[in-house]
Parts: C-alpha cells; structure tokens; sequence
C-alpha cells in the first residue's frame, strides 16, 4: 500500500493491451491484403482515423476531465500536427514527381530550376511559384515529425503560460482557447500563410517511397501504427493519472485554492498538462491526416474542438475509456449520417436528411445522455450494469 | 523571545471599505492565540493577507525571526527572514505557514489517507511528483496524524462520506502533514458536536507545543477552554487583547460583541 499504483491497476493495462491487439489482429484478418476482405480499404482508414480520434480524446479527458480545464483548443493542435506532417508528404511526393517528369529532359534539373518547379507544383494554387520560408525543414522527415511535437508543444507552452500565469480560469480559458483556434485556422485561410490557405494539403495518403505498396496496404499499416500508438498513449496516461501527479491534478480540478495554500505552484501543472495534451493531440493529429489524405484550415475551425469536448462528455469524462467510447460512437456515427449512408426519414411535408439533421440528433443526445447520467455513456452502462445485479 | 510572525500596520480596503484598518500582531514559537470578533470583523481577511491571498494596501507581514551576534557592535541583531507580501500563496505555504479554510475544504472525492498524502512535505515539481512514492516513514507518519486528529479508523473512507467536524479535523490533518511551523485555523468548531469541540481543543492545544497556532472562533465557550491569550477583532481593529476574563470584562468589548 506504500504505493500509488495498485495492483489492480496492473490487471487494467493488461486488459487493454489484449483488447487492443484482439481488435487490430480481427480487424487484419478482415482487411483486403491480410485476410478475407470483409473490410474495404476505405472502412480500414476509417477505423484507423477513429483511433486517431480516440487518442485526441485521451488527451482532452486528461486535460479536461482530469485537470479540469475546458480547453477548446485542442483540435488546433490536432491540425498543426497534420500540417507539420503534412508538408513532408506533399514537398516529397512533389520532388518525386517532378525530378521524375524530368528525366526525360536532356539537361538534369538545377538545384533552383527543381526548387521552382515544385514550387510551382505545390503553389501554384494561390498564384506562387515561391517556396515560403516555414517549408525550408520539409524534405527533412526527422525534423518534421520534430515538429510535430515541437510546434504545438510551444504554442501551447506560450499560451498556457500567458493564460494560467495570469490566473484565467473557467469559461474565460475556455473563450481564450476558441480565440486562439479561430486566429490560428483565419490565419491560415489566407493565401500567404504558406500552407496553401483554403485549399490545405493533399495529397497526403501517399506516402514517399513506399507508392508502390498501395493504398490497401498502407491503409492497414497506418491503422497498426494508430492502435500502436493509442495503445502507448493509454498506458503513459493510466500512470499518469494513477501517480500522486494524478492525484494532484484531480485534486487541482476539485479545488485549486485548497491545492496552492498546501504549496504546489497550480500554473505549472496546469501548463504541464495542457502542454503535454497538446503535443498528444498533435500526433494524432499527424497519424489521421495521412489517412484522411487532406487537411484544410476548416479542419481546425473552432467548432471542431467544441466537438471534442463533446465527444468526452458524451462517453464520460474522467474516465480514460469512457474519453475513447465518446470518440469512437460518436465520430463513427457522424461519419455514417453525414456520408449519405444513413436513410432519409421523410414526413410528408417534413424530409429529415441525415447530412443536415445529425447535428440535431447529435445535440439531442447529448442533452439525454447527459440528463440520465452525469458520466456520459460509460457512467449509464456501469448505472445499468450495477442495478442489475 | 523569539516572535515567528510579525504583522504591522496593514490596512486593506475593498471598494473604499475598510476591511483591516492599521493593524499590527505578532506570535511567538509555540504559541497559541486566539482571536474572536463579530461577524465581518475581518478575521479572516487578517488570514488572507498573512497566507497571500488578499494584499494589502499598507503595512508589513514578516516572518521567521532569527538573532545574530554582530562581532563588531558586540550585540545581537534581528534579521527577518521572509517578507510575506512579496510571495504568493503557495511560496508562503512552503515556508511553513498551513492554514485551514473557514469552510472545510477537503478533496470530497479522494480518501482520507489519499488526502493526508497530498499535503505531505516533498518536492512540488510537477517532475519530481511524477515519480514519487510512499516511504515507509512518512506511512508511519500519516498513520500518527491520523491518531493525532481521531481519525485512524477512517482512514480508508471517501472524504466526502465524513461529518462535518472530522472534514474539519481531516483539514487539520492536512495542514501537519506539511510539517508547518504557523497554522492559522479559521472557524475550527463549527459544526462540530460537544464532544467533538472537546477533542478539537485537545488536538489544538497539543500542536502548540511545537508550533504556532492562531485560532479564529467565534464561540467563547471554545475559546475559554484554549487558556491562550485572546485577540478581539472589531471592525479591522484590535478592541482588546489579554486573557479571556480580562477581554471579555472590557467595557467596549461588552457593548460591541458579548452585549449583542
Ligand atoms: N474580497 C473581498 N471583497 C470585498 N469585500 C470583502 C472581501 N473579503 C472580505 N470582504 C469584506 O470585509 C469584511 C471582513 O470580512 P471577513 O470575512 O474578514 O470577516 P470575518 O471576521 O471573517 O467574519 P465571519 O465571522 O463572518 O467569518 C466583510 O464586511 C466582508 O464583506
Ligand atoms: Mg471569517
């Protein structure tokens, strides 16, 4: 008992790591280039995204759920990381196609001459021919997924320390952070920002060097990388929150005040936790994209962190499983009304088309789930599951 | 003598309300005092300022007396050691100053033990923490405490499960985990049953063999049983000080408190 962490708590990571093996062995043996094929290439990627998205959700429970900042950021960091991972997929793919269209010439290509053909390749778009200087890092794969974590890893290290050194707290933070992420998504709607302003990256499901394998390989790859990592992610979080770090931050969510006259110095676990979530979501961020095969501004809209937090509340906040339950329903189901899968409901005068209507259903249960159950789903099941017995 | 806090001429004003007005106060090591006074006398305002929530407007708050011996003067020399006002809440904390809040706050969801381990003396840093354990001693430790507040068979409840008055003594609890050398109480026997007010003082007066106890209580009966010297606190002022017979026979303090 001298200990935080329980021997129970052992037997729950267990559990995880066979269940998330059991689900990508079973989702293998269904794909198209491992199994029998029952599972298309497309629905591969949409559960690999889904992992993605369960992973940002771990990141928004800790911060959220477990230190009790309502940020609704996140998903800017989200984004950032496609963007970072992004740029090394397009710049790459670009030279590739470019110094290949040119072997035909009689002259190889000068350093300038390939640079302004893929520029003009890459930027053509918002009328450039220019590689901007934020790309100079790009045909470097190491420093962009350095990036990766480096970029939102400051942003949010500045904000952070701006925002809880001056003690914002509260739905102020929470205004603070949709502030940030509209500033940040306007700012790269515009043609100069260099990322290629409403038209994003594409692209990006073509991966470098590894064309050959095709997509229906990649795509299974990339979903074993997504449940390698989520895997990673739950295991360095169930620590974290079952350490005395844990119990700190959750003590900080109960009551700060009680927490900073016993001496802990508040603002810097706050920051810890919010930079550390942020560089969480950030590699989500740059596992998804690649399988979404392209990120514009309007991914990082501030609705899309509104989402999040949503997502949590949903499965149940405070609870890592409840946080991955949220995310999965919810972005799967959005994917199949939205997609024009779901049938049209139609009422005589009133016709109920799923792509418009799901934000209502969506808002709907939220509103349920919630009036029936403080701990989203997750918290009605064990409701369920414990007056049964 | 060796005075551990020192408090001088402070005045705060909130919205051109005088909450503290030129105030000044000291303790010794191992002391315990007591002050009492009506509602909105500034009592625990006087807390806020000395545990750095609230600064105030005016004054000095020092703390830690040490004596040196000046070669050259052929005397001893005072020197304070801490200037409370230019540190925050959590510094102040470090320095040894707990304080326990009128309301008793403890973390409802956690429990008891889990809620003296918080409070425990140990590096702060977010890195270090990430890595801590529980060593054998300072289980021992909480296990001493958990006797010393009357709550060893408590020890594995929520603290949201117990009463009022062991929330109160939870508080406490917290506060001598740390190791402080000042506890500021605020309001410890609201809520509390007789019996409990009887085990309060005991524990009270027993930390104040080695360390400095301030006690902010509105019931006489309590005070009375402390034996310490009182302080009566009216409108940001001191009205009185000395032994509860002598305050509570002032004339002033009759008419504005006791005469109520
Ligand atoms: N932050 C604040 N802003 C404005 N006024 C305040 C603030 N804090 C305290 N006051 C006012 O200062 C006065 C003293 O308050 P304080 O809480 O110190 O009284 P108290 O002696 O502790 O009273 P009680 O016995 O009710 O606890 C009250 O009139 C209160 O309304
Ligand atoms: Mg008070």
């Amino acid at each position: 008992m001298s200990n935080y962490i329980s021997n129970i708590a052992h037997r729950h990571m267990l559990i995880f790591i066979i269940a998330i093996s059991i689900f990508s062995l079973f989702v293998t043996f269904l794909s198209e280039p491992y199994g029998n094929g029952l599972i298309s290439t497309s629905f591969v990627k949409t559960l690999g995204k889904t992992v993605c998205l369960c992973i940002i959700a771990l990141a928004m429970d800790i911060v959220w759920g477990y230190c009790g900042i309502l940020s609704l950021g996140h998903f800017a960091f989200f984004g950032l990381g496609g963007y970072m991972i992004g740029m090394w997929l397009m710049y790459e793919r670009t030279s590739i196609i470019v110094i290949e269209s040119s072997v035909s010439e009689l002259l190889p290509l000068t350093e300038t001459e390939l640079s302004a053909a893929i520029g003009n390749q890459i930027f053509g778009v918002v009328g450039g021919y220019e590689i901007p200087a934020i790309w100079m890092f790009a045909d470097n794969l190491l420093i962009q997924l350095f990036l990766v974590v480096a970029v939102p890893g400051v942003l949010a290290f500045i904000f952070g320390w701006l925002a809880f050194r001056s003690r914002v707290t509260g739905v102020y933070l929470s205004i603070l952070t949709q502030a940030m992420t509209l500033a940040l998504s306007l700012y790269l709607f515009q043609n100069d920002s260099g990322l290629r302003g409403n038209n994003g990256l594409s692209g990006l499901q073509n991966i470098p060097g590894l064309e050959y394998l095709g997509q229906q390989i990649i795509s299974i790859w990339f979903f074993w990388i997504s449940c390698i990592f989520l895997l990673i992610i739950f295991l360095i979080f169930y620590l974290l929150i079952h350490s005395k770090f844990g119990l700190i931050i959750t003590s900080i969510r109960d009551n700060e005040t009680r927490v900073r006259f016993l001496g802990y110095n508040v603002e810097i676990y706050k920051l810890f936790v919010f930079v550390l979530t942020a560089i969480v979501s950030s590699i989500a961020g740059a596992l998804y994209y690649p399988q979404a095969g392209i990120i514009n501004p309007a991914e990082l809209a501030p609705i899309a962190s509104i989402y999040l937090a949503v997502w949590v509340a949903i499965g149940g906040r405070g609870t890592l499983y409840g946080a991955m339950i949220g995310a999965a329903t919810v972005s799967l189901f959005s994917s199949w009304f939205t997609g024009g899968q779901a049938p049209d409901i139609s009422f005589g005068i009133l016709n109920i088309e799923w792509v418009n209507w799901w934000t209502v259903l969506l808002g709907f249960g939220f509103v349920v789930i919630t009036i029936f159950s403080e701990n989203g789903l997750l918290g009605l099941v064990k409701k369920i599951f414990v007056s049964e017995k | 003598m060796s005075t551990l806090l020192k408090v001088e001429k402070i005045s705060v004003t909130f919205d051109g309300f005088k909450a503290i007005n030129n105030l000044s106060y000291s303790i010794e090591k191992s002391e315990l005092k007591a002050i009492i006074g009506p509602n909105g006398a500034g009592k625990t305002t006087f807390m806020d300022i000395i545990t750095g929530q609230t600064k105030p407007n005016e004054g000095k708050v020092l703390f830690g007396k040490r004596e040196v011996w000046l070669e050259s003067d052929q005397k001893y020399q005072t020197i304070w050691e801490e200037n409370l006002l230019s540190k925050n809440e959590s510094q102040i904390a470090l320095l040894g100053i707990g304080r326990k809040f009128q309301r008793p706050t403890v973390f409802e969801l956690k429990s008891v033990f889990e809620n003296l381990t918080i409070s425990l003396k140990k590096n702060r840093n977010p890195f270090n923490v990430l890595f801590q354990k529980i060593s054998n001693e300072e289980y021992e430790k909480i296990e001493k405490i958990l006797n010393e507040i009357n709550l060893d068979i408590e020890k594995n409840r929520v603290a949201g499960e117990l009463s009022h008055g062991q929330k109160q003594w939870l508080e406490i609890g917290m506060l001598l985990t740390q190791d402080p050398k000042l506890l500021l109480i605020d309001e410890p026997a609201a809520g509390m049953t007789v019996n409990e007010r009887k085990k309060t003082v005991q524990i009270l007066r027993k930390l104040s063999s080695d360390k400095s106890v301030i006690v902010v209580e509105h019931d006489m009966e309590f005070v009375k049983d402390l034996e310490c010297e009182v302080t009566v606190l009216h409108e940001g002022k001191i009205l009185a000080e000395g032994s509860i017979e002598s305050v509570s026979s002032d004339k002033n303090v009759v008419e504005v408190y006791l005469g109520r």
